[in-house]
């Protein structure tokens, strides 16, 4: 007995030690979305407390809505007038600026006027909408929809607008960015984190559901280990007007993407980088299927949900290497395990 | 071998205790340990309930669980008034007073790992079930 202490007391200290090793954020809230973070390693509960600190962070800089956010001071300046910004605004401007020109100008931040005058911003969410906007004032707000309205001066960190109405928004890679930032965080551990239905199983598999776009349920199944899955969908926020969904995806011509038959309403990015993911999934919505094929050169992997307004029913196409099983065989699956 | 070594082969088990008391504490104290981490471990492992669940939280902290074949109305109050319905094995939002009522308007819940948010009342509607998908990308989030 007495040799078998220390192997007791190392016993009972390791129990201890896993046992404390497991902690989950709960379900929380960021970017006026959820997130979801389950961490395995030593001193999980303080890593999450990094995390949530440094989430809040970026959320104060590039709100829309936080009138103390660098974004939303940029949003209200006049021309000329230079906002000095944080890192993380000055972080996602310069990808913003590189995505621009990378999906040849579909993934567009400076569309954000647009997106007030369609009511998709967030003061605007609330509204009922009967009717769409006259087809002058898309004309007039596509003239400010530019990132080149925006002068990033790296020196003095500071962005100047050409324009007082030109308007920024990182919604459509604030998620993406969000999970890199945490993926440096938790390099340590074994990791499980879903930012607003963008996902990242790090260190470990994972069986992701993909939203069916039109149905209630999944569409299917993908599994994934160490990489970013991003979906945006025309089905996330929209409001039908006669018989038309208008999502909150806006397109290059100042109008809602996936208006017409066979245009993609659903499309999922998996690869390394979020912001890539997040900007990509995007872009292919407004860009169309031939588009979406480019994605495949940069590494990247999608799956997209096509339309068939006539029919009434949806298929499916995979650009590069997915492991993906469509819903019956999921749901089979899932209830047979 | 020394006496003490012989004597304590010639006792029994318990006299060995009596003679040791130190040791016995610690003895007990270590097994007392380890029952307490074994059931605090198949307590965290196992979960709070087998089936299917619906679990609402209130920015990040567990407010309520109930089971999902359940049908039953809740009323959530703390930022805001949330009446969540659990009917069928579907859930949803049945009325809100938050200003842009996104979570009323989402469509009903039924399947391990959906989620409604509230997010201007900080709530956020989760079913798991034991067949958990791991997570779910798109949506209304």
């Amino acid at each position: 007995m007495k040799k078998l202490k220390p192997f007791l007391v190392i016993l009972v200290a390791l129990i201890f030690i896993m046992s404390g090793c497991t902690a989950s954020s709960g379900e929380n809230l960021i970017f006026g979305s959820f997130y979801s973070i389950q961490l395995k390693g030593v001193s999980a509960r303080s890593a999450l407390k990094k995390i949530h600190k440094t989430l809040v962070e970026i959320e104060n800089q590039i709100s829309t809505v936080i009138e103390t956010s660098d974004v939303y001071k940029i949003n209200q300046a006049k021309v000329g007038e230079p906002v000095k910004i944080g890192k993380h605004t000055l972080e996602l401007f310069k990808a913003s600026m590189e995505l621009y020109e990378l999906t040849d100008k579909a993934f567009n931040p400076a569309v954000y006027p647009l997106v007030e005058l369609w009511s998709f911003s967030p003061d605007k969410l609330y509204n009922e909408v009967e009717e769409i906007p006259p087809h002058e004032d898309i004309i007039e707000l596509l003239q400010i929809a530019q990132m080149e309205l925006f002068q990033l001066d790296e020196e003095s960190q500071t962005i100047t607008k050409s324009h007082d109405n030109a308007k920024l928004d990182f919604g459509g890679i604030a998620k993406g960015y969000a999970i890199d930032k945490v993926k440096e965080l938790v390099k340590d551990y074994q990791a499980l984190i879903n930012i607003g239905g963008d996902i990242l199983p790090y260190s470990r598999k994972a069986n992701i559901g993909v939203t069916h776009p039109r149905e209630n349920g999944l569409f299917g199944v993908v599994n994934l280990k160490d990489l970013i899955i991003s979906t945006s969908g025309d089905y996330e926020r929209y409001y039908i007007i006669d018989g038309t969904r208008y999502s909150h995806i806006i397109g290059k011509n100042g109008y809602p993407a996936s208006l017409n038959e066979f245009d993609i309403i659903s499309a999922s990015v998996i690869g390394e980088k979020g912001m890539y993911c997040d900007a990509l999934a995007t872009a292919i919505i407004v860009s169309g299927l031939d588009w979406a094929e480019n994605i495949e050169q940069l590494g990247y992997s999608a799956l997209v949900i096509i339309q068939n307004t006539t029919k009434g029913e949806e298929y499916y196409n995979i650009i590069g290497d997915i492991q993906f099983e469509p819903s019956r065989s999921a749901y089979r699956k899932n209830i047979n395990l | 071998m020394s006496q003490v070594g012989r004597r304590i082969e010639k006792t029994s088990i318990f006299d060995h205790y009596k003679n040791n008391k130190m040791f016995f504490v610690w003895d007990i104290a270590a097994i007392i340990l380890i029952v307490a981490a074994i059931v605090a471990s198949i307590f965290m492992l196992s979960g709070k309930t087998s089936g299917e669940y619906v679990e609402i939280y209130h920015k990040g902290n567990l407010l309520e669980v109930h089971p999902l074949h359940e049908n039953k109305t809740i009323e959530i109050e703390i930022e805001g008034h949330n009446t969540i319905t659990i009917k069928d094995a579907k859930v949803y939002v049945s009325h809100a007073d938050c200003p842009d009522k996104l979570c009323v308007k989402s469509r009903p819940i039924k399947n391990g790992g959906e989620r409604i948010i509230c997010a201007p009342n900080g709530l956020v509607v989760i079913i798991r079930s034991d067949n958990d998908i791991d997570g779910i990308t798109g949506g209304r989030q």
